[in-house]
């Protein structure tokens, strides 16, 4: 039969190990919640920057280029005059596009063999969705494309 | 799912004999254990474990090549999240550890408690303490400041010195004749890779020998009462290492690290100094002819690995005189003094 | 102590330590507050190619053996009166415009002036460029500088 002091003394006991218990996982959860914001990278904010990319001259008439700047791939084509500016990141898994006019496409990735024509539609292959499009401006032989860019990451 | 449910399905896949859980959690200590003299032993672990902690967080951004190593130093101590934090963490616990090290060593010395059969227990001890200043050595020169260079240049110097082997020791240890890239890599690779690897095996062989032996008695002490390993001894060391990272934290959010000038291969600074727990060798040396000192530095750490037989055969010489004891301080006392006259001048 | 008290220390012990890490954390914003200010800001101007173009100019040139890599500074200078050490430019933007400093790049310093009047002149001294950059590598040279912000955490000088 339990007295009512056993009873006590058993609730006393419980809570000292539920103080310790607690009191412990807390703190260790403030070490992991310290540890992790360490590791986690600190990503710069994306920002929408109207950036100049190349001369004018530099795109063949009805050709492409691919330029790569230190915080993007632009690919820029020239349609009957008009300049187009798209992501040259592949949509499917990252890869960059090359020029390659044939046919029936005019931007070629190498990795799964996409293709993709003068609008960034894609015509073949794996990826699942158009090149991304940019707004492009002409301004005194300049070609400036609007991108949505980040400051490159802080490394030694 | 009951609770015994669950250990039958655990004690069914990990077939640990229940005798053989039970008794390392149950053993009894003596109770001169209780004072905080013998807070000690359990110490050194922690900082160890801190360390590892801290440190693997730290090889995530440290970048060991010259230059980049400072850059990526500065990185973590002033840009990143946390970085000072842990930074701060990794470079207090380094010389906490080393106290507690240094107090379990002499604790242990004053009481005698490597006699026979504890001898090899003191020995895997000793070579603790050693790998624990070769973690200092090697960790303090991955900053790739003025220091760390200089007394990276130094420290291998000293390699050299040895007869006959020296010079080819000296390129082994720098990954060619002058200290290079190379360099910075092997001592990178010794602090993260080698000497973590030899201080686990070490500290394994130890813990099973102060295990197997038992916690070794008093001498002259008959008094034979006994307290529980578990809860009660736990819950001390628990207590114990709560304040020592108390201490540790504060300490950082007071006094965050900072970082000294880049390494600049030609120019060694005007002032140039080794870190304090190697200023009683630094004294030394600068008292004395380098053969001399190298020598004697030797003979010290070898008397140092090999003292319960030195203490035991001096006890054969002088029975009862307890030269052992006297030798033993003196050597003790004499570092010290070492230590403090190069602290102040 | 009893078993139970002593379980009541460790937890104590243990919300002092998460009541530590609490003010780590307050520290910590503190800090990236302070290092935000210093982030230069984002700008067209940052991306530009032309900086690449411009820092390999100043490579090209040798002009970090004097002003340091990336124009960091450090290099000893006897004497000079820009600390004893050739000047850094990590804050040229701030005091000079680009005419200012496109002048400067041609004409060079020809004497340095001396910390002490009594002491020796200073053995490094900047020589006049203006036959060597010019047009759009000048002009990249000085977007270049023009885009350089000191960092976070300029290691004070001590004896070492």
């Amino acid at each position: 039969m339990k007295t009512a002091s056993e009873d006590g003394l058993k609730r006393r006991d419980f809570l000292a190990n539920l103080a310790l218990a607690v009191a412990g996982l807390l703190t260790l959860g403030g070490f992991a919640a310290r540890f992790f914001a360490f590791l986690y990278p600190d990503v710069p904010p994306e920002k929408t920057l109207e950036v100049p990319v190349i001369a004018r001259d530099q795109i063949p008439a009805n050709g492409g280029v691919v330029v790569n700047l230190p915080v993007g791939h632009v690919a820029l084509i020239d349609v009957r005059g008009e300049i187009r500016a798209f992501s040259a990141v592949c949509t499917h898994l990252g890869c960059l596009i090359t020029w390659q006019p044939t046919s029936d496409h005019v931007w070629y990735c190498p990795c799964h063999k996409g293709k993709y024509d003068t609008e960034g539609r894609v015509v073949s292959g794996p990826p699942p969705r158009p090149l991304t499009r940019y707004p492009v401006s002409v301004r005194e032989g300049r070609v400036y494309v609007t991108l949505k860019v980040r400051q490159p990451m802080e490394s030694a | 799912m009951s609770a015994a449910a669950i250990r039958r399905w655990f004690a069914e896949r990990v077939p640990i004999p229940p005798e053989m859980l039970r008794k390392p959690l149950k053993e009894e200590l003596p109770t001169h254990l209780k004072t905080w003299l013998w807070a000690f032993g359990g110490t050194p672990l922690l900082f160890f474990f801190i360390q590892v902690a801290t440190g693997i967080l730290l090889t995530f951004y440290y970048v060991p090549y010259p230059l980049h190593a400072y850059e990526s130093v500065r990185q973590i101590t002033f840009s990143l999240r946390f970085g000072w934090f842990v930074r701060g963490i990794h470079q207090a616990a380094s010389q906490l550890m080393f106290v507690a090290v240094l107090m379990h060593m002499i604790r242990v010395f004053a009481t005698r408690a490597f006699r026979p059969p504890r001898e090899l227990t003191w020995v895997f001890g000793v070579s603790l303490f050693l790998v624990t200043m070769g973690f200092a050595f090697t960790g303090y020169s991955l900053v790739y400041d003025q220091l760390s260079y200089w007394a990276t240049t130094v420290g291998t110097n000293m390699i050299s010195e040895v007869p006959l082997l020296g010079r080819p020791l000296l390129y082994l240890m720098r990954g060619g004749p002058d200290v290079n890239p190379n360099t910075l890599s092997r001592l990178y690779d010794f602090h993260i890779g080698v000497m973590p690897t030899l201080f686990v095996m070490l500290i394994v062989a130890h813990i099973a020998l102060v295990r197997l032996h038992g916690v070794a008695p008093l001498e002259g002490d008959s008094d034979r009462k006994t307290y529980p390993f578990f809860p009660d001894h736990v819950l001390r060391e628990a207590a114990v290492g709560l304040v020592l990272l108390l201490a540790v934290v504060v300490y950082v959010v007071l006094s965050p690290p900072g970082l000294g000038t880049k390494a600049d291969p030609n120019l060694t600074p005007a002032h140039i100094r080794p870190e304090w727990y190697f200023f009683p060798s630094y004294r030394w040396l600068k008292m004395v002819p380098v053969q001399v000192g190298l020598w004697t530095s030797v003979v010290f750490v070898l008397s140092m690995l090999f003292w319960p037989w030195i203490d035991a055969g001096l006890e054969r010489l002088a029975p009862g005189k307890k030269l052992g004891v006297l030798i033993g301080t003196a050597g003790w006392l004499f570092t010290l003094c070492l230590l403090v006259w190069e602290a102040l001048s | 102590m009893t078993i139970r008290s002593q379980k009541y220390l460790v937890a104590a012990l243990s919300l002092a330590l998460l009541a530590a890490l609490g003010a780590v954390g307050s520290v910590d914003a503190k800090r990236r507050a302070e290092l935000m200010k210093t982030r230069a800001p984002l700008t067209a101007g940052a991306l530009n190619p032309q900086l690449e173009r411009g820092k390999l100019v100043f490579a090209k040139f040798g002009c970090n053996a004097c002003h340091g890599a990336g124009g960091v500074g450090g290099v000893k200078n006897i004497n000079a009166q820009t600390g004893g050490e050739v000047n850094g430019l990590l804050r040229v933007s701030e005091t000079y415009t680009r005419e200012e400093l496109v002048e400067r790049i041609r004409n060079g310093v020809p004497n340095v002036d001396k910390a002490d009047p009594t002491g020796p002149e200073p053995p490094l001294h900047m020589p006049p460029y203006k036959d060597l950059v010019g047009g759009q590598e000048m002009q990249d040279l000085v977007s270049y500088l023009m885009s350089l912000r000191p960092q976070a955490g300029e290691a004070k000088s001590e004896a070492w």
